[in-house]
């Protein structure tokens, strides 16, 4: 009898079991919720809504007091954020969900977010050294580079640029501790090397040629087949004043549809470019530069600055291979920079009141690229 | 008054026993044991009849979205859908974060795209306001009551 009572019930649920399918299972995770961007969106919603003060706060996170009463409040109403950080980058996948068929007017809000994300990290963990909290303080690090990766995930070049940043506030962050942490040279290594392998320039080229410069050429066609002379206003959309007379004196859609499939071919020049040995790049990188300015006006327009990203990503692979090898050598001794197999090496070594500094082989922006380990007197 | 009369009058005259005092406790007894069962008897129909309404509407959402709109229904008098693709014009807009947005500033200087990032950041807070209230569970009187 009471078996009868419940088959309505049962019936219900039947009936509503689609929709119940995506449920948590027994453990309270889903595996739909193995996507890092999930748990780092909940760390942007969970955010402060930072004021002026704040802002400065956090883009000062390397040098403001850290007595201060507002940056202790900061980073009490930052907790849960962090915490959503945390959990994001301890999952391997991450997807943020973008359409790359929107080509340039892809929308991607999580880049501004992520950098504030990682500031508030960087913040957290400069007190937790500061505090002798390795562990926290390192939790933040390895958090900020994931995130650093898990942003660089697409190979959209500003994605590229944004991950470079936040991977330079890593190094900032525990270049002057390295003395006092006193890591393992061998668990750095394994910790780096575990992480997800970031996406080079030369791929992130050839992305933009498929997705950025492969979307005008449709969308002008659209835009003039939908109603005639719009494929030139929208065309007229691209060019800001700077743009070369040539370019904005255009009178036909068809010029301009020629000109902008002419200059695609260009992408793969780039990226072969990119990939040169630093010598080779400099040799043939600003003969390119000024003979495609002159061939080909639309390339100024619409291609990035490859030279400069090219040497922000070498500033940053050979800082991070710096602050490695200042960890061996905190570790083992000067003496062990003789062993070590370094990009932009050998390092030479001077040392400070309390720690010392390693300078590359690799100028940026002509001076050689050095790295404090240890904090000044 | 013959013999039937006689019968009659006597049986007009007779008159129940009144109830004992332990038949009225032994009824009052038997009405409180039987109050649960009917109460849970009332329950289990409000139950049933909540388990089948439940499973018919689902029933019923399950083939409207099967089944689809007829055709010929007044579609125009739905309001429109908003577009799955971003307008081009969305590229252009220096106030959303595009990739068109952000290339144009970093190919004027790299400081110009730092600064247009802090912007877009500062402006997804502004608009998001003060943190989001975190629902518990005690929120959920107030939402079946309608207070959120």
């Amino acid at each position: 009898m009471r078996l009868v009572r419940f088959t309505p019930l049962l019936l219900g649920f039947v009936l509503l079991m689609p929709l119940t399918a995506t449920a948590q299972v027994l453990d309270g995770k889903s595996e739909l919720a193995a996507n890092a961007a999930i748990q780092y969106w909940q760390a942007f919603a969970l955010m402060p809504a930072l004021d002026k003060d704040q802002e400065k706060i956090v883009g000062e996170w390397s040098t403001v007091s850290l007595d201060d009463p507002a940056v202790k409040k900061l980073l009490e109403t930052s907790h849960n954020s962090l915490m959503y950080l945390h959990r994001g980058a301890a999952l391997q996948k991450c997807d943020w969900g973008l359409d790359y068929n929107d080509g340039i007017s892809m929308l991607m809000p999580h880049l501004g977010k992520a950098r504030d994300l990682a500031r508030l990290a960087a913040l957290d963990g400069r007190r937790a050294f500061e505090n002798r909290n390795w562990k926290a303080g390192r939790r933040d690090a390895t958090s900020m580079m994931v995130l650093a990766r898990h942003i660089n995930r697409d190979p959209v070049m500003i994605a590229l640029l944004v991950s470079l940043g936040i991977e330079g506030m890593v190094v900032d962050l525990v270049a002057p501790y390295a003395p006092d942490i006193k890591a393992s040279h061998t668990d750095a290594v394994t910790m780096f090397e575990a992480l997800p392998p970031p996406v080079t320039l030369e791929r992130s080229i050839l992305f933009e040629k498929k997705w950025m410069g492969g979307w005008i050429v449709p969308h002008l066609k659209a835009e003039e087949a939908r109603q005639k002379g719009a494929g030139l206003e929208l065309w007229g959309k691209f060019l800001d004043g700077d743009a070369p007379a040539s370019l904005k004196n255009m009178t036909t859609i068809d010029e301009v549809i020629k000109l902008v499939e002419d200059g695609i071919p260009i992408y793969d020049d780039l990226a072969r470019l990119a990939a040169l040995p630093n010598d080779q790049f400099a040799a043939q990188y600003p003969v390119f530069k000024q003979k495609i300015k002159a061939e080909h006006p639309l390339a100024a327009l619409l291609l990035p600055a490859i030279d400069q990203l090219r040497a922000k990503e070498q500033r940053n692979h050979a800082r991070l291979a710096m602050l490695l090898a200042g960890i061996a050598v905190v570790e083992s001794g000067q003496d062990k920079l003789k062993e070590l197999k370094v990009p932009f090496g050998p390092y030479d070594y001077r040392a400070l009141d309390k720690g010392f500094e390693l300078k590359s082989k690799l100028l940026y922006e002509g001076q050689p690229v050095i790295l404090t380990i240890g904090r000044r007197k | 008054m013959n013999d039937h009369n006689r019968l009659e009058s006597e049986l007009a005259a007779l008159r129940p026993h009144e109830p004992s005092p332990q038949l009225g406790q032994r009824i009052a007894d038997e009405l409180n044991s039987n109050a649960p069962a009917q109460a849970r008897w009332r329950s289990s129909r409000a139950w049933w009849s909540g388990a089948m309404a439940g499973g018919l509407i689902a029933a019923c959402l399950a083939a409207g979205l099967l089944l689809g709109p007829a055709p010929g229904r007044n579609q125009e008098l739905a309001p429109p859908l908003a577009p799955l693709q971003l307008p081009v014009a969305v590229a252009f807009d220096d106030a959303l974060p595009t990739v068109w947005t952000y290339n144009r500033a970093l190919s004027r200087s790299a400081r110009d795209f730092e600064s247009v990032l802090d912007k877009h950041a500062a402006a997804a807070s502004a608009a998001g306001g003060a943190a989001p209230h975190l629902f518990i569970q005690s929120d959920m009187q107030l939402l079946l009551q309608g207070e959120l």
